[in-house]
C-alpha cells in the first residue's frame, strides 16, 4: 500500500474507461453493464483505498517532476477532507450512471466516456496537491460537462450549457490570476516559482502585506463562488439543472458544486487567514442572502426542477455560513454540509427524474396524488425531503445543527464594516438567526412541494403510472441508506475530517482567544476549586 | 592530440554536417527523373512515386538524427565557407521542415488523385521547397539567405497554383507571386543596404561592424530595419502584411495551404530569428516594431477568423493569429521567450498540420470544406473527429494539450520580462478567449449538432486513405505528446537558444561598454 499510487489510481482509471468506451460494440446493454461495472469497480476501490490508507495514518502522496525548469510538478494526495469528498464522487458516480440505464438511451458510447472522463477531472481537482494540476483539472470538467448538458440535454440546452461554460471560465481567469500571482511571488520569495500546495501555503505567512492576501484570496474566491454558486452568481445554475438529464442533475448538484466549496475552505479559507478574516463578514452577509433570497425563490417555481435546483443554492449557503464561523466547529459543519447535500441533492434530482421519465413534464401544476401508484418513489421521496428540511435523525440535520451551532458561539465580527467608516450592526449572532428562517422556508417550500405532487387526487391521465423500475429504486434506495445512517451516527462521517478541521482553523483560534480569555488562555490560572465548584453545579 | 576524423571533416568544408539537405537533394532528382521520363503514369506509378519521396524525406531525418548524434554539436559549427551554421537551433528547425514536409506528401496523395491528374511534380516541388527552407534555416551569409529563400519562395509560387485549371489556384498564385516579388525586392535592398554598412555578407562580420551604431539612431539602420521586417512579416503572414494569406490559401490546394502556414513559416520564424539574435542583437528598436506587428496580427486575426464560413480560410486567419502570439517571443527578446517561441512552433507545427489534414480528410468525403457541413461527423466518422477535436483544442490552448503549454511557457517569459510587457499578455489573452469561440464551435458542430446533409451522404465503405490517417495519427499522438512530456522538448529549445547567444557579438560590444 506504501508505494502503490493511490491518487493517480483513481484518477486515471476513470480515464482509461473513458478511452475503452469508443472501442467497444455499440450494443446498448453492453455499454449500460461496462459502464454500470465500471463505475462499481471504482467506488470498491476508492473504499478499499480508503481503509487501507486512512485507516492506518498512511499518508497518500505521490511527486512526479514534470516540468521542474518551470516548477511544476505532477503531485497528487489525499488527506481526511480530500478522501471524504472523494468517496462521495465515486460513490455518486456509481449512482448516477445506474440511474443512466432508464433515462439515457441515445449515443451510449459518448455519454459514459464524458461521465468518466467529468469523473477522473472532478478527483483529480479534490486530489491535487499543486496549483497548476489542480488548475488543469478545473478546465478539465467543462468539456465532458459542456457536450453532457449540451446533447443529452432538454430544449434550451445549447443555451443552458454554454452559460454554463462561459460563467466558469469568467471565474478561472481570475483563477488564472491568482496562481499566477503566487507563483511571481513564490519566485520572489524562494528564488524558485513553484505551484506546490505545501510551499505556496507558506507565502501568505512571509511578512505578505493583508492587502495582497485579500486581491489572492479574491481571485480564487471568485471562481469558487461561481462554482458553489454563490448569489449574485448563481444564474447559471437553474438553467442548467433544468436543461441537464437527470443523472447529470445529480453530479452537477452531488459533486460539481462541491468543486466550488472544497476550493474555498482549502485553498481560500486554508492558506489566507487574514483576508479570510477582513472579508469573513461580507461572506458570512452574502451566505445569509443565499439561504434566504433563494429560498424564497424556490417557494415561488412552477418548475419542479427549478425548485430542487433553488433549494440545492439556498442549501449551499450554508456552506458559506459554515465557512465564515472562523472556527473549528463551523468548518467541520461546512464540509458535514457538503457530504449531507451531495447525498440530498442527488436524491431530490433523481426524484424529480424518476417523475420526468413517467409524465415528460416539470410542472408541479400538472402533478399530484402520484403517492398513490408510485408508492416506492412516494417512500424515498418522503424520507429525502425531510431530510433536505432539516428533520432530526436524517443527514440534513446534523449538518445545519454544526453550521448553526459553529456560527452562534463565532466571534468573527460583531458589525460589518461599511462605507466611509460606518458600520452595519450586524454580528454573525444576529446572521445566524436570519439564516434560520432559512431552514424554515425550506421545510415550507419542500413540504409544499411534496404535497402537490405526491397527496391529493390524481389527475386522470397520471392513472396508470408504473411505480419505480429496479434500477431506479436501487439508486433511490442507494441515496437514502447513507442518508439515514448518517443522520443516526453523524460521527461516522464527521469523525473522519473533525481533527484536520482543527488544525485547518487553527490560524483563527486568535480570534476566540481574544474574546473569550476565560476558556483557554487563563485556564491554568483559575484555581482548581472554582472549576471543581462550576463541575459541581452544573451536576 | 591532432583527431584525424576531425580534419578530413574540416577539409571538406564539414559538409559532412549538410547530409540531409544531399540525400534531398538526390531524391528530389530521382523523382524528377521519374516523372520526366514517364509522363502518363497509372494511379500505381504515382503511388509508388509518392512512397519514393516520402522515403526520401524519412531517409533526410534519419540523415539529420544521425548526423547529430555523430557529432554533437557543443559548439555551433561552420560549413560551406561559413555560409551555413550548424547548431542546435538550425537542427531543430530542419527537423520540423522535413517533419512538415513529410506530414505534407502524406497528407495530398488522395487529395491529389481525385483532383489532378499530374500528381507526381507536386512531391519535386514540396522536397524543393523544404530544401530551401533548411538551407535558410541554417544560413550564416546573407547570400545564402536569399537564394534559400527563393528556392523556397518560388517554388512556393508554383505550388499555390498548382491546380492551374482552377481559377481560384491560378488567382492564388498570382497573387502570392505578386506579393512574394515585391517583399523580395524589398528584402533584397535592405540586404544591400547592410552590406553596405557593414562591408560584408557574413552574419558574425556584419555583427561586429554594427557594434559601432548600438545606441545610436542611424536613419539607413531604420530603412534597413523596416525593409527587413515588412519581407519577413510577409514571410510570416503577420498583419499587417497578411493580405495574401486566406486568399492563398483558400485558392491554393488544402496540402499546399498546410506546407505554406506551417513548414513555410517555421523557415521564415528560422531566419528571424537567426538574423535579430546574431546581426541586430543591440538594436531595441526591434522591440516595438515587432510589437506592433504582434498586437495587429492577434486582433485582426482573431477576429476575422470569427466571421468565416470555410473551414480552409479560417485557418488561414488563425495563422495570423498565432504568428501574432509568436511574435511575442521576439518582442521580449530574452532567452526563455525565445526558447518558448521555438517550443510554440514545435507544438504548432504539429497541431496545424494536423487540423490541415482533418480538413483535407473531410474534403476528400464530403467534397467540401464549408464549416456548417462537420455537423455531426462524430457519428459518421468518430476518429477524425476525434483527432480534428484534438487539434482544435490544442489551438485554442486548453490544457493537457501541447497548445497549452506553448502559450503558457511563451505568455509566461513574456510577462516576466517586465511590467511593461503584462499589457502584451492581457491582450494575448483575451485573444485567445476569443480564438476559443470559432475553434470550440467547430467541435461544437461536429459532435453536438445533429448530422448535415453532406455527412449524412458519407457511406460507412468511403476509403480513407492510410497514408492519410496515419499522418493525422502522427500529428495527434505528436500534440498529446508534446502536452504531457513538454519538459524535454522545451529543455532542448532552450539549448538551442543558447547556442545562437553564443553566435551573437553581444560578448564585444559588452566588454566596450564596461571599458567606457
Amino acid at each position: 500500500m506504501d508505494h502503490l499510487p493511490v491518487a493517480s489510481i483513481l484518477i486515471i482509471l476513470p480515464l482509461v474507461y473513458a478511452l475503452i468506451l469508443p472501442l467497444l460494440p455499440n450494443r446498448d446493454k453492453l455499454l449500460h453493464t461496462f459502464s454500470g461495472v465500471g463505475a462499481g469497480l471504482l467506488f470498491v476501490l476508492s473504499v478499499f483505498f480508503w481503509l487501507a490508507t486512512a485507516k492506518h495514518n498512511i499518508p497518500v502522496y505521490q511527486y512526479v517532476p514534470w516540468l521542474p525548469q518551470l516548477g511544476i510538478n505532477y503531485i497528487v494526495g489525499a488527506d481526511a477532507l480530500s478522501w471524504v469528498l472523494v468517496l462521495l464522487t465515486t460513490f455518486l458516480v456509481f449512482m448516477s450512471i445506474v440511474a443512466s440505464f432508464t433515462s439515457i438511451n441515445k449515443r451510449l458510447k459518448l455519454y459514459y466516456s464524458m461521465i468518466f472522463m467529468l469523473t477522473s477531472a472532478i478527483l483529480g481537482v479534490f486530489m491535487a496537491r499543486d496549483l497548476f494540476v489542480f488548475f488543469l483539472f478545473w478546465e478539465l470538467e467543462l468539456i465532458p460537462m459542456y457536450l453532457l448538458i449540451s446533447i443529452w440535454g432538454g430544449p434550451r440546452r445549447e443555451y443552458a450549457a454554454l452559460k454554463f461554460v462561459l460563467y466558469t471560465l469568467f471565474g478561472s481567469i481570475f483563477m488564472l490570476a491568482a496562481i499566477l500571482g503566487l507563483y511571481f511571488l513564490s519566485k520572489s520569495i524562494f528564488g524558485d516559482g513553484t505551484f506546490d500546495f505545501s510551499r505556496v501555503s507558506q507565502i501568505p505567512h512571509l511578512g505578505l502585506a493583508v492587502g495582497a492576501q485579500i486581491l489572492l484570496f479574491l481571485g480564487f474566491f471568485i471562481a469558487f463562488a461561481i462554482k458553489l454558486p454563490m448569489v449574485p452568481f448563481h444564474t447559471w445554475l437553474p438553467d442548467a439543472h433544468v436543461e441537464a438529464p437527470t443523472p447529470v442533475s445529480m453530479l452537477l448538484a452531488g459533486i460539481l458544486l462541491k468543486m466550488g466549496a472544497y476550493g474555498m475552505l482549502r485553498l481560500c479559507f486554508g492558506w489566507f487567514p487574514e483576508a479570510a478574516h477582513v472579508l469573513a463578514p461580507y461572506l458570512v452577509l452574502i451566505g445569509m442572502i443565499n439561504i434566504i433570497y433563494t429560498a424564497g425563490v424556490a417557494m415561488v417555481q412552477a418548475d419542479l426542477k427549478k425548485l430542487i435546483a433553488y433549494s440545492s443554492v439556498s442549501h449551499m449557503g450554508f456552506v458559506l455560513l459554515g465557512l465564515g464561523a472562523l472556527n473549528a466547529i463551523g468548518f467541520k459543519g461546512a464540509v458535514f454540509q457538503m457530504i449531507s447535500h451531495g447525498l440530498i441533492s442527488a436524491g431530490l434530482f433523481m426524484i424529480v427524474g424518476t417523475l420526468y421519465t413517467r409524465t415528460h413534464t416539470r410542472s408541479i401544476a400538472e402533478m399530484g396524488g402520484f403517492g398513490k401508484n408510485l408508492p416506492t418513489v412516494y417512500f424515498f421521496a418522503l424520507i429525502i425531503a425531510l431530510a433536505s428540511l432539516g428533520l432530526p435523525l436524517l443527514a440534513g440535520f446534523p449538518a445545519e445543527t454544526l453550521v448553526f451551532y459553529g456560527a452562534f458561539l463565532s466571534h468573527a465580527f460583531q458589525s460589518i464594516p461599511w462605507f466611509g467608516g460606518t458600520h452595519l450592526m450586524l454580528s454573525i449572532q444576529t446572521l445566524t438567526i436570519i439564516s434560520a428562517i432559512g431552514v424554515i422556508l425550506g421545510a415550507a417550500y419542500l413540504l409544499w412541494m411534496f404535497q402537490r405532487v405526491f397527496m391529493g387526487p390524481i389527475f386522470p391521465k397520471w392513472s396508470d403510472l408504473k411505480d419505480a423500475v429496479p434500477s431506479e429504486a436501487f439508486v433511490l434506495a442507494g441515496l437514502v441508506l447513507p442518508i439515514i445512517i448518517i443522520g443516526f451516527a453523524p460521527n461516522l462521517v464527521a469523525g473522519q475530517f473533525s481533527s484536520e478541521m482543527t488544525a485547518m482553523a487553527a490560524p483563527y483560534n486568535h480570534i476566540e482567544e481574544a474574546h473569550n480569555p476565560v476558556t483557554t488562555q487563563t485556564i491554568a490560572s483559575i484555581p482548581r476549586s472554582v472549576i471543581a465548584h462550576k463541575k459541581g453545579e452544573s451536576h | 592530440m591532432f583527431d584525424l576524423s576531425s580534419l578530413t571533416v574540416m577539409s571538406q568544408q564539414n559538409l559532412f554536417y549538410l547530409l540531409p539537405e544531399g540525400i534531398l537533394t538526390l531524391g528530389l532528382l530521382v523523382v524528377l527523373c521519374l516523372t520526366i521520363f514517364n509522363p502518363k503514369k497509372t494511379s500505381e506509378e504515382n503511388y509508388a512515386l509518392m512512397q519514393v519521396s516520402l522515403i526520401t524525406v524519412l531517409l533526410a531525418l534519419s540523415a539529420l538524427a544521425w548526423t547529430f548524434l555523430r557529432v554533437p554539436v557543443i559548439t555551433p559549427q561552420k560549413a560551406a565557407y561559413s555560409s551555413i551554421t550548424i547548431d542546435m537551433f538550425g537542427y531543430l528547425m530542419r527537423m520540423l521542415i522535413l517533419l512538415g514536409a513529410g506530414v505534407t506528401i502524406a497528407i495530398s496523395h488522395r487529395f491529389l488523385e481525385k483532383n489532378t491528374r499530374i500528381v507526381s511534380d507536386f512531391y519535386v516541388l514540396i522536397m524543393g521547397a523544404s530544401l530551401g527552407g533548411m538551407l535558410l534555416a541554417s544560413s550564416n551569409d546573407l547570400i545564402m539567405v536569399f537564394v534559400a529563400l527563393e528556392t523556397l519562395s518560388i517554388t512556393s509560387y508554383i505550388l499555390a497554383g498548382y491546380f492551374r485549371r482552377t481559377i481560384k489556384s491560378a488567382e492564388a498564385s498570382l497573387k502570392y507571386l505578386i506579393y512574394g516579388g515585391m517583399g523580395t525586392a524589398v528584402f533584397l535592398f535592405g540586404l544591400s543596404l547592410v552590406y553596405g554598412l557593414a562591408g560584408s555578407t557574413n552574419f558574425q562580420d556584419i555583427g561586429i561592424a554594427l557594434v559601432h551604431y548600438h545606441g545610436v539612431v542611424h536613419p539607413t539602420l531604420i530603412v534597413i530595419m523596416l525593409m527587413i521586417v515588412a519581407a519577413l512579416g510577409f514571410k510570416l503572414s503577420a498583419a499587417p502584411f497578411h493580405m495574401w494569406a486566406p486568399d492563398v490559401y483558400e485558392g491554393a490546394p488544402t496540402p499546399v495551404s498546410a506546407f505554406l502556414s506551417v513548414v513555410s513559416k517555421t523557415a521564415a520564424f528560422a531566419i528571424t530569428i537567426r538574423m535579430l539574435l546574431i546581426l541586430f542583437s543591440g538594436f531595441a528598436e526591434w522591440a516595438v516594431i515587432w510589437g506592433i506587428l504582434a498586437v495587429l496580427s492577434m486582433i485582426i486575426g482573431n477576429f476575422v477568423a470569427l466571421k468565416q464560413h470555410n473551414a480552409k480560410r479560417l485557418l488561414a486567419y488563425s495563422t495570423v493569429a498565432h504568428a501574432g502570439y509568436m511574435l511575442l517571443g521576439l518582442v521580449v527578446g530574452t532567452s526563455v521567450s525565445v526558447s518558448s517561441l521555438l517550443f510554440y512552433l514545435v507544438t504548432y507545427l504539429f497541431m496545424n498540420l494536423g487540423a490541415f489534414a482533418a480538413v483535407i480528410a473531410f474534403s476528400t468525403l464530403t467534397q467540401t470544406d464549408e464549416i456548417t457541413a462537420f455537423s455531426g461527423l462524430v457519428q459518421k466518422r468518430p476518429w477524425l473527429t476525434f483527432g480534428f477535436s484534438i487539434c482544435l483544442l490544442s489551438l485554442t490552448g486548453i490544457p493537457i494539450t501541447a497548445g497549452f503549454f506553448a502559450k503558457f511557457f511563451l505568455f509566461q517569459s513574456v510577462a516576466l520580462a517586465g511590467p511593461v510587457y503584462i499589457w502584451l499578455v492581457i491582450i494575448a489573452l483575451l485573444n485567445s478567449t476569443i480564438s476559443m469561440a470559432y475553434y470550440l464551435n467547430i467541435i461544437r458542430l461536429m459532435v453536438v449538432k445533429e448530422p448535415s446533409a453532406e455527412v449524412e451522404a458519407i457511406s460507412d465503405s468511403a476509403p480513407t486513405s492510410s497514408a492519410l490517417s496515419t499522418a493525422l495519427s502522427f500529428c495527434v499522438f505528436a500534440t498529446l505528446l508534446l502536452g504531457i512530456f513538454a519538459s524535454p522538448f522545451y529543455q532542448f529549445t532552450t539549448l538551442s537558444v543558447q547556442q545562437l547567444a553564443q553566435q551573437r557579438p553581444m560578448v564585444i560590444s559588452q566588454a566596450i561598454f564596461q571599458k567606457k
